[in-house]
Formats: C-alpha cells, sequence, structure tokens
C-alpha cells in the first residue's frame, strides 16, 4: 500500500518531471519517475506539455530582441527621451 | 569601440528592455520605472561602459540588477518558506487528491489533458505566446518572481536562489508550482476550448 502511494504520486511525479528538465535526478528518483510514468498517462502528457512550454518561453525570449511583445507608448518613450538627454546633459556637466 | 548613445537608447532598446520587464515584473508601470531608473543608472555610469559587450547586453545587465532591487526591496520573497507551508494545502487540494487511497493522485477536474500540439513548431502563432505571457502575469507574485528569472531571462537556477535569496528546496516548489498553474492556464484558456 506504502509502495502504492509513493510510486502513484501524481503530485511527487511532476515535480521530479520538472527537476528533471534542469538537473539530473537521483537514481532512485529516476526509477520512481519512470515507473510512474509507465503507468501514469496524465503524468505523460503533463511531461510533453511542460516541455512544451518551456519551448514556448525560450521562443518568447528569444523574440524579444526583434519583435517585442510590448511596446513603449509614444508619451512614454517621449517621457524617457527626455530624461535621458536632461540627464546626459547633466552628466556632462 | 563604440562609445554609447543615450540619445538612441529609446529607439534602438526601448521596446526590447521594456518588454524584458514587463515579462519578469508582470505590469507596465513598474516596467516603465524600472526602465527610468536603468537609464539614469546607466547615464551616471556610463564612464563605465567599456565596450566590450554591446550596449544592449550593458544595459540589460543594469536593468536585471533593478529588477532584483525590484523583488528585495518589496520583501517579494521573505518569508518564502512559511508562504509555502500555509499555502501548500490549498494547493494540494485544489490540483491533488487527499483521500488517503488516492493521495497525490490528480484531481479528475484538474488533470492535464491531452493537447493538440503542432508538431511544427514555427506553427504556433503569436497568439498563443500572448496567451501564455498572460498566463504568466497572472502568477501570484512569489512564482512569476523565478518562474520569469527561469524561463523569460533563462537564468541558472543557482544564480536565481542567489539574487532572490531563496533555498534550493524552495526554489523546486516554487518552479513545480508555477509550472502546473501556468500548464493549467494555457490549457484552459487555449488548448482545451480548440
Amino acid at each position: 500500500m506504502l509502495l502504492r502511494n509513493v510510486l502513484y504520486n501524481c503530485k511527487e511525479a511532476t515535480l521530479l518531471i520538472v527537476k528533471r528538465e534542469q538537473r539530473r535526478l537521483s537514481l532512485l528518483a529516476r526509477l520512481k519517475l519512470y515507473y510512474h510514468l509507465l503507468h501514469c498517462g496524465v503524468c505523460r502528457s503533463f511531461q510533453t506539455q511542460s516541455m512544451f512550454i518551456n519551448n514556448l518561453t525560450h521562443k518568447i525570449a528569444g523574440s524579444l530582441d526583434y519583435d517585442p511583445p510590448y511596446k513603449l507608448s509614444d508619451a512614454t518613450a517621449k517621457r524617457l527621451g527626455a530624461i535621458i538627454s536632461e540627464e546626459s546633459a547633466r552628466n556632462k556637466e | 569601440m563604440t562609445s554609447p548613445n543615450p540619445a538612441e537608447w529609446i529607439r534602438k532598446h526601448g521596446d526590447y528592455l521594456f518588454s524584458l520587464a514587463v515579462l519578469r515584473v508582470g505590469n507596465k508601470q513598474t516596467a516603465e520605472d524600472l526602465l527610468q531608473e536603468t537609464f539614469l543608472a546607466a547615464i551616471r555610469a556610463i564612464n563605465d561602459f567599456r565596450g566590450d559587450s554591446s550596449e544592449r547586453t550593458w544595459l540589460v545587465s543594469i536593468l536585471k540588477n533593478k529588477i532584483i532591487d525590484h523583488y528585495r526591496k518589496r520583501d517579494v520573497l521573505r518569508e518564502t518558506a512559511s508562504y509555502l507551508d500555509e499555502s501548500d494545502q490549498s494547493f494540494h487540494q485544489g490540483f491533488f487528491e487527499d483521500d488517503p487511497m488516492r493521495y497525490g493522485h490528480w484531481r479528475r477536474e484538474r488533470a492535464p489533458r491531452e493537447w493538440a500540439i503542432s508538431v511544427e513548431p514555427d506553427a504556433m502563432d503569436g497568439e498563443l505566446g500572448a496567451v501564455l505571457q498572460q498566463c504568466m502575469q497572472s502568477l501570484p507574485e512569489k512564482l512569476r518572481s523565478v518562474f520569469t528569472a527561469k524561463y523569460i531571462e533563462e537564468e541558472k537556477s543557482e544564480n536565481i536562489c542567489k539574487e532572490l535569496g531563496i533555498t534550493s528546496s524552495n526554489y523546486w516548489v516554487l518552479i513545480h508550482r508555477a509550472k502546473i498553474i501556468v500548464r493549467e492556464c494555457l490549457g484552459r484558456n487555449w488548448f482545451d476550448s480548440k
């Protein structure tokens, strides 16, 4: 029963899934997760979707460079521009 | 070596830095404030710019420090351990079974359903990205600060722990919860309704 609980604990399995994306797991953790995923389709979906989210955030992070999702409003751009030139002038004195 | 040209900063880097800041702090007003602080700090430190990195990289490094200060100043990650303890039960009960016979299983209504993920990642349009951005913004602040440091700034976990002053075990709990919530949000607002 105890073993069953350990092996079928989706909360723990999803933690291990997220951890494995960034770290090497201990042998015990790898075995647990392997066994869990063998039997749990829901966590297999979670695993796929978690990787998918990683790829998507990576794409967003990469696209900031050429296609930033948020734009400064004209008013803000103007205001910041004025602050910059004012401070630059002060800095040169 | 090129010397920095503040007059061009808004045009060349404004939207980029702004987007990075909005994604990190989840709020446009705060992002604008941080941007302003960044530019002022950069001008004051302009003689330190060595030109061995690009102007943009240099500005980003200043902005990143401002973001860390922002989270620190407001003590966003203060008492993370007790926050996690206190909210553990509601997180657990929200997503997972409590019953000893099914302890730790997904609750049926919260369990991930399959997504029709297109094989071609480039086929994903900006709309999906926008939904994900919304999902990240709506995370509780403690979770967002760590999640976006990892997945938008793509910072190493050791550095995130150091910068935000959290232990590595708290880091994993935060990342885990954030991932569960973001996944559900993306499912609910995109895949499950397609």
